[in-house]
């Protein structure tokens, strides 16, 4: 049962970015000046309010709701352009291949942060910008992936085979190649959303994420630390979310792989 | 052999190795003893399992922390056991060396081989680099390396596998041991290759007064190298004696049964008609193929093949590895876009350089030599066999699919139905190639391309699928190119013979006439170098002049 | 002789590289709504059109845009990267002043990082502490995002216990708190370079382990010790080295951040306060250094791959 431990807490984890902020009772926009600076556990404010007495609870659940939405769809994006491009190549060979895989080592020769900072700047930052951003920065990696796996596996036995026995192409392609990669495409998935978790709360940090007052992770970090000395609770919160958030997510990768793995299947 | 007065250079008494797996332990070789005397061989034989390998490993304190050793290991006069890895530091590659069977990966791919050589010789000597260098060069020469000056400067992976197994026994006798074990030094090379290397062993030791204990999986190697012979199986003796006597007459069953599975060539050369019809399958006309090279230059892998298979006939394709014989059986499967000539199938033309060089040909299936990579691991055993009868169906809509239908051709290459729903690394090896056999036989082919299918099998599981094998050929009569190395294989199951060397077609004709009278020179050699399971036999043959 | 040429052609991917990164980073510049003029417009009020054609004139953006790009990147190449609209100085001076401070980070952190992380690396592999380092504390150190780290470290290294500074840049005449101010930083952005190389050190000699090889060395005699350097180490250093340049491409972002977080004076801030203000000049000149950067580290790893490696170059 422990292989699903880390499932089922990356499961609560988007199911309280998801019910979270229905649930507490406070809007993590309004300002309370006359309860500013709460102390952690208050009867009121589970987690304390900030300098401007906003509920820290009610932010975190708010910033929860945009680190996870914009991680995991950039995630899902990065995830089907990538696979597209690295297999297309792997698949096709010839100048197709060539192309679409310089592309790609040139997309890998821009820093991702800058590469980030760079769009933010143009763009503006918003949430659909950086779900842009972040797919873009994501694709490389999911396109090596998939082209050196569907390299290794197009040329294993069992897909020559399904040519000799005359499989048609989209079954070669979505039937004996695709489920065959998909093990190291699903921990890098995983690791994609932790990743995208750092860089986006990392933008958020610098004021390049979205917009404030809105709430982000990185964004409370950023503020807590002005009130370091006095109470520093208001930046270790935060912090600690954003840490177990990315922990849980990285390591869901290896309990991915076993799991698409058909060894680790009992037979019916 | 019967030389009594000879000083026994290793003595094991009771030897046990133990292997922890997980939480239990394993025990792969139990009370194994035997003694190997000054100059001679001992060959140990058996079947993957046999504990063989562990057991020359253990000698010198090679199987690692999981493994439990216990018994007596005597090398002239000092007990081994329990380790003293000081004393085994010394002892390797000084007085005892080893050589193993992927003379590929055996040596470190990021260092010269002349490098590698010299380090081992400083190792064990007070040499000065120079001295080392001009000593290495000498070994070398000695194990007759062809241009020694310039390999020396290479890298690994610029060799050819004989010789890189040269050089490994270069490295072996570098410091003149008293014993060498050599741990299947042939069975990753070229049957030619093979001959030579054994060769140059029987040379070394004779010069240099070795012993060495051989390990092996082929009863032919044995025939051609043993003095004395020890059979192994789970991990136990089950015979030993001289080589002669265990060939001539083999004390226990297991023996006898391995002797049996062992493909001779002369003992049913021949035994099948040759095939006259004038129904032809599949027809090459000077075909040719070229493969894209490393730097944009082509390599030529066929040069103007001319072959046809007449229908129901069996044909063998003998080559080495770079002969090209693969290519054939690619070609004909449609895998391989030819460059030149045409390939008639089943009166299909297939044009070289045409828009289908390369296309899928209905009537041809394979079974490939790795049973368990030619089954993609995600799908159970049912859904391979269903999805490539409904591939092969869009071009014959008269095939069944019903998992009926499935389920009795799994019965037929003897896989009970209870298998239907595992998953490929739920069977064993041999289980997998019977399910490679069904997949090419479910879809009614007219030709049948087995990429040594036995190849990888223990001999004999190999004896049984080979068996079964031609059952189904004569029953469904489909006609088949059993690509093989092995002549032997190749005089039992086929009709006819096909020769290749790189790339070319040296010589074809009936079994029977190729095996008595070869008339190409190369055909001959590789006549020459199959071990016969026949000691005597082998004796005669290496004391003629080649 | 093979080297020769390898690296030679390493070299020349290379350059074509940096060229494709500026050419689609001053497109991607050209394609966002509003001109560097309308920029500062906003930002200063209310101009007269003469001076918005004038300005306009002064950079070049009356000309065609295949003009200004052929001119853009005759100038990069020359490191004239324009003046600052918010500095109203050389671009070329102002990044040349500030590329100082973030290199000595980036050097000095790779360094630790690196050489930590074969350590760690291969010492777990050894022994339970250093297998349990690695692989228990690895993984949690590389879920930190550099700011949180960074921000950790202030709160208890420097505010609790006030054993370091907080932050800021102290002039290299005096080095002792020139170096103590570089600790915080140097230590947040080499921890998760360490725990990456001691990662893959790890896999890459357990994988290594069980080569043929490496029995072949054991069974020719050579000691535990030189097994482990000849034989199993040199050749696990290959995928190390892939991934250290990896991670150095990773630590110039990571640098931004750290940057801001101990307010350090480097080239990460001042890209980040120029992007702030849309400051182009400054941007592109500070992106082309630092891809061009980028770039280089990537050829120094391929032609190491190929020292490394012997069959790499002779491909």
């Amino acid at each position: 049962m422990r292989r699903y431990l880390l499932p089922v807490l990356a499961s609560a984890f988007v199911l309280f970015a998801i019910v979270g902020p229905l649930l507490v009772p406070h809007d993590p926009l309004a300002q309370n000046i006359v309860k500013r600076f709460a102390p952690l556990g208050s009867p009121e404010h589970l987690l304390g309010t900030d300098n401007f007495g906003r509920d820290v609870l009610a932010r975190i659940a708010a910033g929860a709701q945009v680190e996870l939405f914009t991680a995991v769809s950039a995630t899902l994006l990065a995830m089907t352009f990538g696979v597209l491009i690295g297999m297309t190549a792997a698949y096709s060979r010839g100048p197709t291949e060539g192309v679409l895989m310089r592309g790609v080592d040139v997309m890998l020769s821009i820093p991702p942060l800058i590469l980030a900072l760079l769009v933010v700047a143009a763009l503006g930052p918003s949430v659909p910008t950086l779900i842009g951003v972040l797919a873009l920065l994501f694709i490389p990696g999911f396109a090596r992936v998939a082209y050196g796996q569907t390299l290794e596996v197009r040329n294993r036995q069992f897909v020559e085979a399904a040519i000799i026995f005359g499989a048609p192409r989209r079954s070669i392609i979505l039937g004996q190649i695709l489920p065959n990669i998909m093990a190291p495409v699903l921990a890098q998935a995983s690791l994609t959303i932790a990743s995208a978790i750092l860089v986006g709360s990392g933008l958020g940090y610098l004021g390049l994420g979205i917009r404030p007052p809105a709430p982000s992770w990185g964004g409370m970090v950023a503020d807590g630390q002005r009130y370091m000395s006095s109470h520093p609770m208001l930046m270790i919160v935060p912090g600690i979310f954003v840490v177990s958030t990315i922990l849980i997510f990285s390591a869901l990768g290896d309990t991915l792989r076993a799991l698409w793995d058909p060894r680790e299947q009992r037979s019916r | 052999m019967s030389d009594a007065a000879r000083e026994t250079v290793l003595s094991v008494r009771d030897l046990s190795i133990d292997f922890l797996a997980g939480r239990t332990r394993k025990s792969i070789v139990r009370t194994l003893s035997f003694d190997i005397a000054q100059r001679e061989t001992l060959a140990i034989v058996g079947e993957s399992g046999s504990g063989k390998s562990v057991t020359a490993l253990s000698l010198l304190g090679l199987l690692g922390p999981r493994a439990t050793v216990s018994g007596e290991i005597d090398f002239l006069g000092r007990n081994l056991l329990p380790y003293d890895f000081h004393h085994l530091t010394k002892l390797r590659g000084n007085e005892v060396s080893i050589i193993f069977q992927e003379p590929m990966s055996a040596l470190n791919p990021v260092y010269k081989v002349g490098q590698q050589l010299t380090d081992v010789i400083r190792n064990h000597t007070q040499l000065s680099v120079d001295q080392a260098r001009e000593h290495a060069m000498e070994l070398l020469r000695k194990v007759r390396l062809p241009t020694p000056k310039t390999k020396f400067a290479q890298y690994p992976f610029e060799l050819s596998g004989g010789q890189l197994q040269r050089v490994m026994i270069a490295m072996a006798i570098a410091c003149r041991p008293r014993l060498l074990i050599a741990d299947e030094p042939t069975t990753a090379l070229d049957v030619t290759v093979q001959a030579q290397i054994l060769d140059l062993l029987r040379e070394l030791q004779s010069e240099m007064g070795m012993s060495i204990l051989f390990i092996t999986h082929d009863f032919g190697v044995v025939a051609d190298i043993a003095d004395r012979v020890l059979v192994m199986r789970n991990g136990e003796k089950v015979e030993s004696g001289t080589a002669v006597d265990l060939f001539t007459d083999p004390k226990e069953d297991y023996t006898r049964e391995l002797l049996s599975a062992v493909p001779s060539l002369d003992r049913r050369v021949g035994n099948r008609a040759v095939q006259t019809g004038t129904d032809t399958v599949l027809q090459f006309r000077s075909v040719g193929v070229t493969f894209a090279g490393r730097r944009g230059d082509g390599i030529r892998a066929l040069d103007g093949i001319d072959l046809s298979i007449h229908r129901g006939e069996v044909v063998a394709l003998v080559g080495e590895s770079g002969s090209g014989k693969s290519t054939v059986g690619n070609v004909a499967a449609g895998l391989v876009r030819i460059d030149g000539g045409q390939v008639v199938l089943d009166g299909t033309v297939r044009q070289g350089n045409g828009a289908d060089a390369s296309r899928h040909s209905p009537g041809v299936s394979m079974v490939f030599q790795d049973a368990n990579a030619s089954l993609n691991p995600r799908m159970r055993i049912g859904a391979t066999l269903r999805a490539a009868l409904k591939w092969a169906r869009r071009s014959k809509p008269e095939l069944e699919t019903s998992d009926e239908y499935i389920k009795r051709i799994m019965a037929e290459v003897g896989l009970g139905a209870d298998l239907f729903n595992r998953f490929p690394h739920e069977l064993s090896g041999g289980q997998k190639q019977r399910v490679g056999i069904a997949r090419a036989l479910s879809v009614k082919p007219s030709l049948v391309v087995a990429d040594e299918p036995t190849s990888a099998l223990d001999v004999s599981v190999q004896k049984t699928v080979l068996d079964l094998f031609g059952k189904l050929q004569r029953e469904h009569g489909f006609a088949c190119i059993f690509i093989t190395h092995d002549l032997s294989l190749a005089s039992n199951i086929s009709s006819r013979v096909v020769v290749m060397y790189r790339g070319r077609i040296v010589e074809q004709g009936p079994t029977r006439r190729i095996l008595t009278a070869p008339s190409d020179p190369y055909t001959r050699a590789l006549l020459d170098s199959i071990p016969q399971p026949d000691p005597v036999l082998q004796r005669a043959r290496r004391t003629q002049p080649a | 002789m093979e080297l020769t040429t390898y690296s030679a052609k390493r070299l020349a991917i290379g350059l074509v590289m940096v060229v494709c990164v500026q050419v689609i980073i001053f497109l991607a510049v050209q394609v966002v709504p509003g001109d560097p003029v309308e920029a500062m417009m906003s930002e200063t009020g209310n101009i007269s059109p003469e001076i918005v054609a004038a300005l306009r004139e002064q950079f070049g953006l009356d000309q065609p845009l295949p003009v200004r790009l052929l001119e853009h990147m005759r100038e990069l190449f020359m490191l004239d990267f324009g003046t600052s609209f918010q500095y109203s100085q050389p671009a070329a001076a102002i990044i040349g002043s500030r590329l100082l401070v973030s290199l000595e980070l980036v050097v000095l952190s790779a360094f630790f990082g690196i050489a930590a992380g074969i350590f760690f690396g291969s010492w777990s592999v050894q022994t339970r502490i250093g297998n349990w380092l690695v692989s228990a504390l690895g993984p949690i150190i590389l879920s930190v995002p550099g700011y949180v780290a960074g921000s950790f470290f202030v709160l208890a290294l420097s505010l609790w216990l006030g054993w370091l500074p907080a932050g800021g840049m102290a002039p290299i005449s005096d080095p002792v708190e020139h170096l103590r101010r570089l600790v915080l930083p140097v230590l947040t952005l080499s921890l998760p370079i360490a725990a990456t190389i001691a990662k893959v050190t790890r896999y890459s000699i357990l994988e290594v382990r069980n080569q043929d090889w490496v029995r072949t060395s054991r069974a020719y005699g050579f000691s535990a010790r030189r097994t482990f350097r000849r034989d199993i180490l040199r050749n696990a250093l290959t995928p190390v080295l892939t991934v250290s340049a990896l991670e150095l491409g990773g630590l110039i972002g990571a640098t931004v951040l750290v940057e801001r977080v101990f307010n350090l004076p480097g080239l990460g801030s001042l890209l980040v306060s120029a992007v702030s203000v849309r400051d182009y000049p400054l941007i592109q000149g500070a992106v082309f250094v630092i891809s061009a950067f980028y770039i280089a580290i990537n050829i120094a790893a391929d032609i190491g791959y190929g020292f490394l490696d012997p069959r790499a170059a002779r491909r």
